[in-house]
């Protein structure tokens, strides 16, 4: 309550973050763990989606995606859950507020030979989707990325960080400064890999809600660690010793795309909803 | 100028043919029938279009003669109609005009949105472009889907919220992941955090009426100070006589069903929705409402009083001063509620707070609750459905 009271916009108050969860989900044999905010809504609604403890990943069931374009990728979904953030009193409404999803991710179209194992083919994969999310999506605001790409090697793990930002719309309220997404992803076999979302609507100014969503995000992801299934450690070793060099770039700047022109599509005759007629900037391909 | 244009010819397009409501026919200049038959054949397919329509149909319909020199005009998204009072016995319209510079683009602009389920961020996304009709035709389960939010930060805020709270409200009908597919939207109609202005009245008025029209299935999400300007639409749709080709399109709307989410705002209270969309035959499905949202929602204010009135009887408390100081404060919210600032919402809030933590040793149950309240009014609401 006390910390409610003297919330700041630039001290917000998240309820729960200081008295976070201890969650473990065994993901066909691959351990998770981390510390997690419980879930939070004004509006008295429950999580999307509560820690799934078991996940059979190589069960089809419950995969969606978009079929569109040269990479299909799915996912499953094993947590969702939102926090708010509050500042100061003169507001009773949140402020702001952060959706966190985690999701096993399979990607359908990597070619024969290709592993997300390999860290340099892991980037391609990675890359492919940060296409379809950027200048694929293009009916959503124009996005840049990667931005702030960093990785880094847990418990024999290789961890991806990047984010999603909207970019500049030109309007000097807009709330897009403090609108992004973070992602750390890392894999656990050929074709499967963990994406962790953080989606944050921040407030104004950006500066001190993108650094309070941002230590939200640190904390959380300070607390996790994946241990591998004896099977996938094994292919992993398998995967190394085939391509012993094969690397992952430290830093990375954001892409300069050219959206694409799209239309809306018709679905009543089997279109799908928005159809891209040009590309511009080309989707990457994948190199063996 | 007095408006009047008997020197050039005219003809009526609304006279009491169309309705027998209608008090005063409407004449325009025979040059622009064409443009006005336009009007009346497409504006299912422009919700300004209806409204202006509608607005026309109502001036018409409107009892006694009243006159007014001045050329007058109203304004819907790009659309004006420039129309005469001069003459006690009919309205002129003289002018039906398009200026696209009326509205704006800015991407908060309170206007018709889709939200679209984006599968790769696993969330819903408000797209950028403004519509001029929902798309009836894109349907889940039988329906189409469309939520009129109340408080946000943006628009994209809203999308993403509301889109779960749809999913919750009509768990009946769908689950999530039957509704969270690549492809999906719903209609969204943002209207930037002004829930005082009567266009967009005007707005929910006219996406009911072309539901109607087109004879489709609409699942409404009613969320938060979105209410009180959705019961002011079903109002005006219960009172208002609905002449000419939007005849019929004000009742036996059982097609269209309707869930409220935290309403906020006068005539919210949950038996209040029931009996209006009843009225106007809107099927309704239910009222979420946050227990603790003393501060905003008559039922939960009631719900509370009622509790506390329970916990003070069983407890057989002598020294009830602090009772009685609340509850004179919750029947007072409504007045406050009137005409407040949330500044003012707020020292209420937190006086009811420490005047109640300081009886919480006898309260009880009561007590115990307020905190609950408390967090909730000041933002840090429940984690469940309560």
């Amino acid at each position: 309550m006390l910390k409610r009271l003297f919330a700041t916009r630039k001290h917000p108050c998240m309820p729960g973050l200081n008295t976070p969860e201890q969650i473990t989900v065994n993901l066909s044999g691959s351990v998770l763990s981390l510390k997690l905010p419980p879930h939070y809504s004004s509006d008295g609604f429950e999580a999307h989606c509560d820690p799934i403890e078991t996940m059979n990943i190589y069960d089809p069931t419950g995969y969606s995606g978009d079929p569109m374009g040269t990479a299909v990728f799915n996912r499953k979904r094993f947590i969702s859950r939102a926090w708010e953030l509050f500042g100061p009193l003169t507001r009773l409404r949140n402020i702001g507020s952060i959706s966190f999803v985690a999701v096993v991710e399979r990607i359908d179209s990597l070619p024969e030979g290709m592993s997300c194992f390999n860290p340099n083919h892991y980037e391609q994969v990675i890359n492919r989707l940060i296409f379809k999310m950027g200048p694929e999506n293009p009916t959503s605001a124009k996005r840049v990325a990667p931005v702030n790409w960093r990785t880094e090697v847990k418990n024999g793990c290789l961890w991806l960080y990047y984010e999603i930002h909207k970019a500049e719309d030109g309007d000097p309220e807009s709330f897009a400064p403090s609108q992004f997404s973070s992602y750390a992803v890392t894999p656990l076999d050929d074709h499967h890999y963990i994406r962790l979302m953080f989606h944050n609507l921040g407030y104004k100014p950006a500066e001190y809600s993108n650094r309070f969503v941002n230590s939200v995000r640190d904390k959380v992801l300070g607390s996790v660690t994946l241990t591998l299934s004896e099977h996938a450690q094994q292919r992993k070793a398998e995967v190394q010793s085939q391509w012993p060099d094969a690397a992952i770039s430290k830093q990375r700047q954001p892409y300069n795309w050219v959206y694409p022109e799209w239309r809306y599509g018709d679905t009543s005759k089997g279109e799908r909803d928005v159809v891209i007629t040009e590309y511009s900037t080309t989707p990457p391909e994948f190199h063996l | 100028m007095n408006g009047s244009m008997t020197t050039k010819p005219l003809v009526a397009i609304i006279t009491q043919r169309d309705s027998s409501n209608i008090c005063r026919p409407v004449y325009m200049a025979e040059k622009q029938y064409e443009q006005w038959k336009y009007i009346k054949q497409n504006h299912n397919g422009n919700y300004y279009l209806t409204n202006l329509m509608r607005a026309l149909y109502d001036l018409a319909a409107c009892p006694g003669g009243r006159t007014h020199a001045a050329i007058q005009q109203k304004i819907f998204g790009p659309f004006i109609m420039q129309y005469s009072l001069a003459q006690a016995d009919r309205i002129e319209l003289i002018a039906l005009k398009v200026d696209q510079s009326l509205v704006k683009v800015a991407a908060q602009t309170p206007a018709l949105y889709r939200a679209r389920w984006d599968s790769e961020s696993e969330s819903w996304q408000t797209q950028d472009e403004q519509n001029r009709n929902m798309d009836l035709t894109h349907q889940w389960k039988g329906a189409h889907t469309a939520a009129i939010p109340g408080k946000f930060e943006d628009k994209g805020e809203a999308g993403r919220v509301i889109g779960e709270h749809i999913t919750k409200a009509y768990r009946a009908a769908f689950s999530a992941s039957e509704v969270q597919a690549q492809g999906n939207h719903f209609s969204l109609f943002w209207m930037n955090n002004d829930f005082k202005d009567r266009a967009h009245v005007e707005s929910i008025v006219s996406f009911i009426q072309q539901a109607k029209l087109k004879n489709t299935s609409v699942r409404w999400l009613v969320h938060g100070e979105g209410a009180g300007v959705f019961v002011e639409a079903v109002k005006y749709l219960s009172t208002q006589p609905q002449a000419g080709v939007l005849k019929g399109t004000a009742s036996n709307l059982v097609k269209q069903s309707v869930f409220f989410s935290n309403p906020r705002g006068k005539d919210c209270r949950e038996k209040q929705l029931e009996a209006l969309c009843e009225k106007v035959g809107l099927n309704y499905v239910g009222t979420k409402v946050n227990d603790f949202d003393i501060l905003f929602n008559g039922d939960a204010r009631d719900k509370f009083t009622d509790k506390a009135i329970s916990a003070g009887g069983v407890m057989g408390l002598s020294g009830v001063t602090g009772y009685f100081g609340y509850t004179a404060l919750a029947n007072g919210y409504d007045a406050v509620m009137a005409g407040s600032s949330i500044a003012t919402t707020m020292v209420i809030g937190t006086s009811a707070y420490v005047l109640a933590k300081d009886k919480a040793t006898t309260f009880g149950g009561y007590a115990r609750n307020l905190p609950k309240v408390v967090s909730s009014a000041l933002g840090k609401g429940n984690q469940q459905w309560h």
